[in-house]
């Protein structure tokens, strides 16, 4: 009986966050005709994979990936390097400043980017980013900091012993090199994570890449694809607008999913 | 910390062979240096790109400044005046509430239901974990494109609910339908019900991580002392993952509370204002309106309301750290 409980529950909760995306794939390859009956039915009956040939032509979707993806690789790389110098100090070198710096560090992943909509949009325009994959970039890296560093703090602090670290500095390594050949290798899964998660951020944002980026040779996927649907707002390309969801949400989803055993462990490691 | 040790080696090796006492006191002033040198970017870089400009923020809103024309005046505190004047503003807080507190709970009920559900699972655990991970990383555009073609009077859940006799006469779009059940329109109610969903993941990671910290031996001896499901959960899970629950939570209201993507995919506030969330104002305002003043001195709003949320969250989330 609770066995059948058990089994019961997890497949409605299960059923319930797959929903959106069982019905994103299956929209994308049901045939046109198909797609338009009503009631819809719940199970495909054949498949098609019309929309996924049609949609690099409707809109300029692989420039928009890239886009994207040249703006994630850029948060990472910029985000990542930041929060993992900063996480390193806040673990190895304590001062009487460490309690203020984390404090400072939670307290600003609290602050909602809303709030700061308008000065930071003005603040881009006066460094000249508007328009820019760079000015989304350092956006995205500014939001991305603040977790990272605790992710990288939680794991800095049990990745390995600090005896290593000790031995190489007795060998003669400089304190940089240290960190270079040894603390940033052996962090490796750590990173990993921390650049998942900023990826994660860069490339599935919507609304401030809305507003930076609004010409057609910078705009990210998100933004291009929307723009698609709000040019076409009827059903006749439901099924395109399908298979552009799924050309935005498979890289990233697979990606997690390949990751997810070293990304859980870091991201549950934030803050403790 | 093995910090003297380090900076006793650290001296040996600079120093050669003087006085211990000096080599300590030297090398440590190069070992704090470098450790603030690594600080120094990631602190420059939120002071610049998050203190700065919300100081900004707040000089703005007292301006009437726009960005439709340059140039501003200072016009005191009239921008706040105006909206705690104005009802709109009044209606959009209190929605602003019930979409934060409800999508919340939601998320709260519904982690710590699939994180203690997953906990005496099975070697497929990674693959129902990740399972209930894809919510939190779908990307908000494509959860709102889904959730309001499921919705949609055409939709499958638009049918299903015409199918099962609660929308009357016509198929409705749940999203366009201000018909209000128990006080909220069902429009709300959908913007909601995307919040829990989006928002359960992250609530069932932490709850997840917490749980998994508490040994199987405790459970075993309340069973012993013939627990049932319910008093083991009650008087055992629940106390112990509490304080995760609590910042977790924390954290999600704060996002819940100052968010604006979910709502303004699925339906830009509308109909009417119904919708309508504070960052959906904030947003139309500035860059509809191009009204800046007006949406800084609403951005300095969620700020101070969430401000008191921020400092426990500060609080409760350095007392569980690790020294």
């Amino acid at each position: 009986m609770t066995r059948w409980l058990r089994i019961g529950l997890g497949t409605i909760i299960c059923s319930y966050a797959l929903l959106p995306l069982y019905w994103m794939v299956l929209s994308a390859v049901r045939p046109p005709d198909e797609l338009s009956r009503v009631p819809p039915s719940w199970l495909p009956n054949s498949i098609s994979f019309r929309n996924f040939t049609e949609i690099w032509t409707a809109l300029p979707l692989a420039r928009y990936l890239a886009n994207s993806a040249i703006v994630a690789a850029g948060t990472a790389l910029l985000a990542v390097t930041i929060s993992a110098l900063a996480a390193y100090s806040i673990v190895r070198f304590r001062s009487r400043w460490s309690g203020a710096v984390m404090a400072f560090v939670l307290f600003t992943l609290t602050v909602p980017t809303i709030v700061i909509l308008v000065p930071f949009y003005q603040l881009l325009t006066t460094l000249g980013l508007l328009e820019s994959r760079t000015g989304l970039a350092l956006s995205y890296s500014v939001w991305a900091i603040p977790f990272n560093t605790l992710l990288l703090r939680g794991y800095f602090h049990s990745a390995y012993p600090t005896e290593i670290e000790e031995a190489a500095l007795v060998d003669g390594c400089s304190r940089l090199s240290v960190l270079w050949r040894i603390v940033l290798p052996l962090s490796r899964p750590g990173l990993l994570a921390a650049a998942t998660f900023t990826v994660l951020l860069a490339w599935n944002e919507f609304l401030w890449a809305s507003v930076i980026t609004t010409g057609d040779d910078v705009r990210t996927a998100t933004v291009g694809i929307q723009l698609f649907v709000g040019q076409f707002g009827n059903n006749e390309n439901l099924g395109l607008w399908m298979a552009a969801a799924v050309c935005l949400t498979v890289p990233v989803v697979v990606g997690f999913l390949t990751l997810q055993k070293h990304l859980v462990t870091a991201y549950s490691g934030v803050g403790r | 910390m093995a910090e003297p040790s380090n900076a006793f080696v650290l001296g040996l090796r600079q120093r050669g062979e003087p006085t211990r006492r000096r080599a300590r006191g030297s090398s440590n002033r190069r070992r704090r240096a470098f450790g603030y040198a690594l600080l120094a970017p990631m602190v420059l870089m939120l002071l610049g790109f998050i203190y700065v400009p919300l100081v900004d923020a707040v000089r703005t809103s007292l301006t009437d400044a726009s960005l439709a024309t340059p140039g501003s005046n200072y016009v005191g505190l009239r921008q706040y005046r105006d909206l705690l004047h104005d009802s709109r503003f009044w209606q959009i807080f209190y929605q602003t509430v019930i979409y934060t507190a409800v999508s919340v709970v939601g998320s709260l009920v519904l982690g710590v239901l699939a994180a203690v559900w997953l906990r005496g699972a099975t070697r497929l655990s990674p693959f129902l974990r990740a399972i209930m991970l894809v919510p939190w990383i779908a990307p908000p555009l494509v959860a709102a494109f889904m959730w309001s073609y499921l919705y949609r009077d055409t939709g499958p859940l638009g049918q299903l609910a015409h199918t099962l006799g609660l929308t009357g006469q016509q198929p409705v779009d749940f999203l366009s339908d201000r018909n209000a059940v128990a006080g909220i329109a069902v429009a709300f109610m959908a913007v909601i019900q995307v919040g829990i969903w989006a928002g359960f993941p992250f609530v069932f990671l932490f709850a997840l991580a917490a749980l998994s910290a508490i040994p199987n031996e405790v459970y075993e001896a309340a069973r012993l002392d013939g627990a049932g499901a319910f008093a083991l959960f009650r008087w055992i899970t629940l106390p112990l993952i509490a304080p995760v629950l609590e910042t977790t939570a924390l954290l999600l209201t704060i996002i819940r509370f100052g968010g604006a993507d979910l709502p303004f995919l699925l339906t830009g506030g509308g109909p009417g204002d119904t919708t309508s969330v504070f960052g959906v104002l904030i947003y139309n305002t500035a860059f509809g309106s191009l009204d800046s003043s007006r949406a800084a001195a609403l951005g300095v709003m969620v700020f101070v309301l969430t401000l008191p949320l921020s400092i426990v969250y500060v609080r409760r989330s350095m007392r569980q750290m690790r020294p």
